[in-house]
C-alpha cells in the first residue's frame, strides 16, 4: 500500500440536490504513513458504529486538490498559519457544509507533512474523528496519490455526468503548467510565496525570477520562500542579499568536505543534517565535547563574534564570491551563541548547495534545506548522544537546560529543541509551543 | 431585505438529525452524507433557526455576490455560543435560504467570527 491514499471504497446512492455531489458521494478512506493510519476513522454517533471512511462527495476533494496543487506541493508552513494558508492547505477548508477532517498538508520541498488531530468531542457533526496523524510523505508519493484519486473521480464523472467539464479542465491546466518548465517555475515561485498560480502580477513574477536567478538554482527557491517573512517581501529579500554581498565580514568555506555522500535517497532533512555533522566532526577531529569557538574560527578563517548588523531577520546567510574563495556573511545577532549556531548552519549549507548558487540562505522558513541546516548545526555543536548524557546527569529542568546551553555554548532554545525532538522532554516546554 | 427573505427548508434534510422538526421529510436512503449537523450545533427546532436567521439579517454580514433575485448569495451569523453559521441562498421560492453550522476547525469559521465582531455584532 502506498504511504498516502485517497481510496473510494464504493459510490453511495443518495438524493443530494447538487449533481456533482450526488454522483460522487463516496465511502472515502484516507490513509497515510508507513503504518497506513486511517485518517478518516470516525465514530458515527447516529449509527453507533466506528467506520474507517466518511461519506463525502469525492468531486469536492478532487477539485480542491487540483486547485490547491501548487501550494500543497511547494508552500511551507508558516510559524502561525494564516487564513490564506489554511484555505489552501487544510482539508477542513474544502467546503463548509461537510464534516471534513482537520488535516493540513505542509511542504518542505522534499516531503509533505500531514498533520491531523482527533476530535475529543463532536464538532457540529454526527461523526467524530478518532485518529490523530503526524506523518511525512515523500513529495512524489503525494503527487501520485492525487493523480490516482483524480483518475477515479474523473472516470466516475465521465460515466455519470459526461457534459461536466470542470475537473477535466482543471486537470488539463495543471498538466500544462507542470509540463512547461518556464510555467512550472513561475507556478512554483508563486506557491513558495503563498500565491495561487496566476495570482501574482507580471511585475512580481519578473522581480521574483530575477532574484531567484541571482541567488542560484537551489537558493532561489529558499529566498522566495523567505521573502514572505520580510517587510517589503521581495524588496526585503533583495535588500538582504545586497547586505550579504556587501558585508565586510567573510568566511572561508571552500575547503570543507565531509567525504560522504551529501544526499541519500529517502533520507529526511534532519537525518541528513545529523549524518553530515557527525561526518564533519570526525573529519576535523572534533571527536567529542563542545567545539571551541577558536576551532570554528580556525576552520572559517574569521574572528568571532563578528559585529551584528541591526536589520530585519528572516533571511540571512552568505554570498559567495565568483571564485568561491570567500563568502561574505550577513549576521544579525551579536550574541556569541547565536553566531556559533548561524555559522554552523552556514557550514551545513555550503556542504550541500552546489557551486552554481551564489547565496547560502539561512532563514526561518520550514523548507527542507533550512530543516537540514538546523539539524546539522545542532548535531555539530551539541551531538545528541553527548547532550543526552549531559542532561541525564544534570537534569532537563530549567537549570539543567541552562547548564547544557553554557556547556555546549549554544542557546537554551537549541537545547530545548533537541530535547523535544528526541522525546526527552514534553513539547509543551518548547517556546514555540506557547 | 427582511420582509422578502425567509428561512426555508434545508435543501436536504440530511443536515438535521430530526428533519421532521423543520417540516422536512426524513431521507429514505439510510446512508447519510457526513454533513455538518444543525442539531449538534444547538439548532434543534425551527424557531431557533428562524431566530438565527433574523439575527443574520440584522447583522448584515453578507457576500459580495448577489443573486439576480436581489438577495445576497450567502449570509453569515454567529450565535451566543460563538458558533458561526453559513446561510446559502436557494430554496423552493425566491428569498429562501438554508443554513448549516461551520465546524470550529474550518478556517472560514474564524474569519466569519472576526468579521462579525468587526461589525459590532458581538
Amino acid at each position: 500500500m502506498p504511504e498516502l491514499e485517497f481510496q473510494v471504497n464504493t459510490w453511495v446512492s443518495n438524493d443530494l440536490p447538487d449533481p456533482q455531489e450526488r454522483e460522487t458521494l463516496a465511502e472515502l478512506t484516507i490513509s497515510a504513513g508507513d503504518g497506513h493510519e486511517l485518517v478518516t476513522e470516525v465514530n458515527d454517533l447516529l449509527a453507533h458504529t466506528v467506520r474507517d471512511y466518511i461519506h463525502v462527495p469525492a468531486y469536492l476533494v478532487a477539485r480542491w486538490l487540483l486547485i490547491q496543487w501548487w501550494r500543497l506541493r511547494w508552500e511551507p508552513r508558516p510559524e502561525v498559519p494564516t487564513w490564506s494558508w489554511l484555505q489552501s492547505h487544510s482539508l477542513a477548508a474544502i467546503s463548509s457544509d461537510y464534516a471534513w477532517p482537520d488535516v493540513t498538508f505542509a511542504s518542505d520541498g522534499d516531503f509533505i507533512h500531514m498533520l491531523g488531530r482527533a476530535e475529543p468531542i463532536c464538532d457540529a457533526a454526527a461523526v467524530r474523528y478518532l485518529r490523530s496523524v503526524d506523518v511525512r510523505i515523500p513529495a512524489h508519493v503525494f503527487e501520485r496519490a492525487i493523480e490516482d484519486f483524480v483518475d477515479v473521480v474523473e472516470m466516475r464523472m465521465a460515466r455519470r455526468l459526461p457534459a461536466e467539464r470542470e475537473l477535466i479542465e482543471l486537470r488539463a491546466e495543471l498538466r500544462a503548467e507542470r509540463d512547461d518548465p518556464a510555467l512550472a517555475r513561475q507556478c512554483r515561485l508563486q506557491a513558495l510565496a503563498g500565491f495561487d498560480p496566476g495570482a501574482a502580477d507580471a511585475a512580481w513574477l519578473d522581480a521574483a525570477q530575477k532574484l531567484a536567478a541571482e541567488a542560484g538554482p537551489a537558493a532561489g527557491d529558499e529566498v522566495i520562500a523567505a521573502s514572505v517573512l520580510l517587510p517589503g517581501q521581495l524588496d526585503g529579500a533583495q535588500r538582504a542579499i545586497e547586505a550579504m554581498r556587501t558585508s565586510r565580514s567573510s568566511v572561508r568555506l571552500r575547503q570543507l568536505h565531509v567525504g560522504v555522500s551529501s544526499a541519500i535517497s529517502g533520507e529526511s532533512p534532519w537525518q541528513r543534517g545529523q549524518r553530515l555533522a557527525a561526518a564533519l566532526r570526525s573529519k576535523l577531529g572534533w571527536t567529542s565535547g563542545p567545539i571551541e569557538t577558536k576551532s570554528l574560527e580556525s576552520v572559517l578563517d574569521i574572528k568571532l563574534p563578528v559585529p551584528g548588523i541591526q536589520r530585519e531577520r528572516g533571511l540571512t546567510g552568505g554570498y559567495r564570491d565568483s571564485a568561491l574563495d570567500r563568502t561574505s556573511v550577513l549576521v544579525t545577532s551579536p550574541r556569541p551563541a547565536n553566531q556559533r549556531f548561524f555559522f554552523s548552519r552556514l557550514i551545513g549549507a555550503a556542504l550541500v548547495i552546489g557551486p552554481e548558487d551564489r547565496v547560502l540562505p539561512v532563514s526561518d522558513v520550514r523548507t527542507s534545506l533550512q530543516k537540514f541546516e538546523r539539524a546539522f548545526a545542532q548535531e555539530l555543536l551539541c551531538p545528541w548522544a553527548e547532550l543526552d548524557a549531559f542532561t541525564t546527569e544534570n537534569g532537563t529542568d530549567e537549570e539543567g537546560v541552562l547548564e547544557a546551553a553554557e556547556y555546549f555554548e549554544v542557546s537554551e532554545y537549541v537545547i530545548l529543541t533537541a530535547l523535544v525532538n528526541n522525546g526527552k522532554v514534553s513539547r509543551s516546554r518548547h517556546p514555540q509551543a506557547a | 431585505m427582511r420582509p422578502k427573505a425567509g428561512f426555508g427548508e434545508n435543501r436536504s434534510p440530511t443536515t438535521s438529525e430530526r428533519p421532521n422538526d423543520f417540516g422536512l421529510t426524513p431521507p429514505t436512503n439510510p446512508t447519510r452524507p457526513d454533513k455538518t449537523l444543525c442539531d449538534e450545533a444547538g439548532i434543534t427546532k425551527k424557531a431557533i433557526a428562524q431566530d438565527l436567521f433574523a439575527r443574520a439579517i440584522e447583522g448584515g454580514l453578507v457576500s459580495a455576490a448577489w443573486h439576480p433575485d436581489g438577495f445576497p448569495k450567502q449570509m453569515w451569523v454567529v450565535d451566543d455560543q460563538e458558533r458561526a453559521f453559513e446561510l446559502m441562498y436557494g430554496g423552493s421560492r425566491p428569498g429562501r435560504y438554508h443554513g448549516y453550522p461551520l465546524r470550529s476547525r474550518d478556517p472560514w469559521s474564524d474569519e466569519i467570527k472576526r468579521a462579525w465582531r468587526r461589525r459590532g455584532n458581538a
